[in-house]
């Protein structure tokens, strides 16, 4: 069954889920099936691309933070791999 | 657009029409507490100041509870002091009298004991309890209308749909000629940029770039100390469990409370804008009582505020309208929350018609209909902020 997503701007690297998602399900994103790599809450974020440490994080079209280590397509974004030069 | 208001002498509305017991030092609590159990329509403010301070810090202290007398939903005000203090009373009194609203004091140790203080109290505030009992309502315009909208107990939904639904109100009350005001300076870190650019001028937007950057120097230098490492965290537990990852994601969606319209101008701690109409933010930290007393004291008469966890509190005279963004909390918590903007996320409702939504529940407000944080008595965010 694929999951709501909700991508707030084009320019978004991250997308919310809208329903609390398993390992194995998907959502989709422009068309295109992404295979959500964990278990993600409802509320959560979701990486759109493969990441890797360092690479800058895009959510409302602005940069929220960056990527603490790589992260693949799929897996979850939240503070334990995201940082923020702004605070926490 | 109108709604049934009440006319103070000044020329201000009130929205709601109670007594005001305040202290003006947090020895006189007590007697101010008991004084408003006994009189119909009465409500007393707790706070831990007005004594044992200086500089800044007591003139913030002192404009605030001067702030809090002067808000048009106080039809009179009964100061409550101990008699040493060091914000007197007769100072507040004083910064009362453009109200031009019945005022009168009470000083415990001029009366002799608390029972004697209470007693008085009772007597001055009574008085007035049936004398305001017979102002009628009359139609105001929403031009008269300063609405504060604030955010807390954050969730990822506040973002999406709580928050932008609230921004399309704010926009509705400023066409119409009335004043949003927004605050929460430590939670707008990154997003100055986007506030910036909403500015009416190029001054305003310097000021709003100044206002942020001073607060987050304030932050870096109390929150960055190696052994308080453990206390770092801007936003709270429930931000993150929410699903908000940092405080700049917090603040981009937190800022679409404020709506889109051009802001007009910083307005300092509980202070009241020169000139009403349009967007202001108001600089306090994101704490929801300091915040909400700040508005307050900028004569907001209704306070919109949008909860993604879920949050019961209230204020003593401004009603505070919940908003949510998320079903389940709305579902978990409807005896708390007054409207639910979970549909735009769970039926696909649209912005447009849960802001307009949000705008007709002001409007009632303002005539009149009672908040569920007023009818079950919440009443925890008067909080002064301290230096």
């Amino acid at each position: 069954m694929t999951k709501r997503l909700l991508v707030m701007n084009e320019k978004d690297n991250v997308g919310v889920l809208l329903e609390d998602s398993k390992a194995g399900e998907f959502c989709n994103y422009k068309g295109k099936e992404i295979k959500i790599l964990e278990d993600i809450q409802f509320g959560h974020k979701i990486a759109l691309k493969d990441f890797s440490k360092e690479d800058i994080v895009y959510k409302y079209g602005e940069e929220i933070g960056y990527a603490l280590e790589d992260i693949a397509k799929g897996q979850w974004i939240h503070n334990h791999n995201m940082g923020c030069r702004r605070g926490k | 657009m109108q709604f049934m208001g009440y006319k103070r002498a000044n020329g201000q509305v009130g929205v709601r029409n109670h007594i005001g017991i305040i202290p003006s030092v947090f020895c006189a609590n007590t007697v101010a507490k008991r004084i408003a159990e006994q009189v119909e329509g009465a409500v007393y403010l707790n706070h831990p100041v007005g004594c044992s301070q200086v500089g800044e810090d007591l003139e913030i202290t002192a404009r605030t509870l001067i702030a809090m007398g002067n808000n048009p939903n106080l039809a009179a005000v009964l100061v409550v002091g101990l008699g040493c203090e060091r914000f007197t009373p007769d100072e507040f009194v004083r910064g009362l009298a453009k109200s031009q609203k019945p005022v009168e004091k009470v000083i415990i140790q001029d009366e002799g004991d608390s029972l004697k203080a209470i007693e008085k109290g009772v007597r001055i505030a009574k008085q007035w309890a049936a004398e305001f009992s017979m102002q009628e309502r009359v139609p105001c315009d929403i031009k008269d209308l300063v609405i504060g909208v604030k955010c807390g107990g954050t969730d990822a939904t506040s973002g999406i749909a709580a928050n932008p639904a609230v921004g399309v109100m704010s926009d509705m009350i400023v066409d119409n000629g009335g004043t949003i005001m927004f605050s929460e300076v430590t939670e707008l870190l990154g997003a100055e940029h986007i506030l910036a650019a909403r500015a009416v001028n190029e001054e305003v937007a310097e000021e709003i770039v100044c206002t942020i950057g001073h607060m987050e120097d304030k932050l870096r230098e109390i929150g960055t100390k190696k052994e308080f490492a453990h206390r770092g965290a801007l936003i709270s537990t429930g931000n993150f469990d929410g699903g908000v990852s940092s405080v700049v994601e917090k603040a981009l969606g937190g800022i679409y409370k404020s709506g889109s319209r051009p802001i007009q101008g910083v307005v300092q701690y509980a202070e009241k804008p020169e000139k009403l109409g349009g967007v202001y933010l108001m600089n306090s930290p994101g704490h929801d009582g300091e915040v909400v007393t700040s508005f307050v004291g900028g004569s907001a008469q209704i306070v919109v505020f949008t909860t993604g966890r879920g949050t019961p509190t209230g204020f003593p005279f401004v009603p505070v309208v919940k908003v949510t963004g998320n079903a389940f909390t709305f579902e978990k918590m409807k005896e708390n929350i007054d409207v639910n903007a979970g549909t735009i996320i769970s039926e696909g409702e649209s912005l447009e018609s849960k802001g307009k939504e949000i705008f007709d529940m002001v409007l009632d407000v303002a005539s009149g209909r009672k908040t569920k944080a007023e009818v079950l008595k919440h009443d925890e965010l008067f909080c002064v902020t301290r230096v």
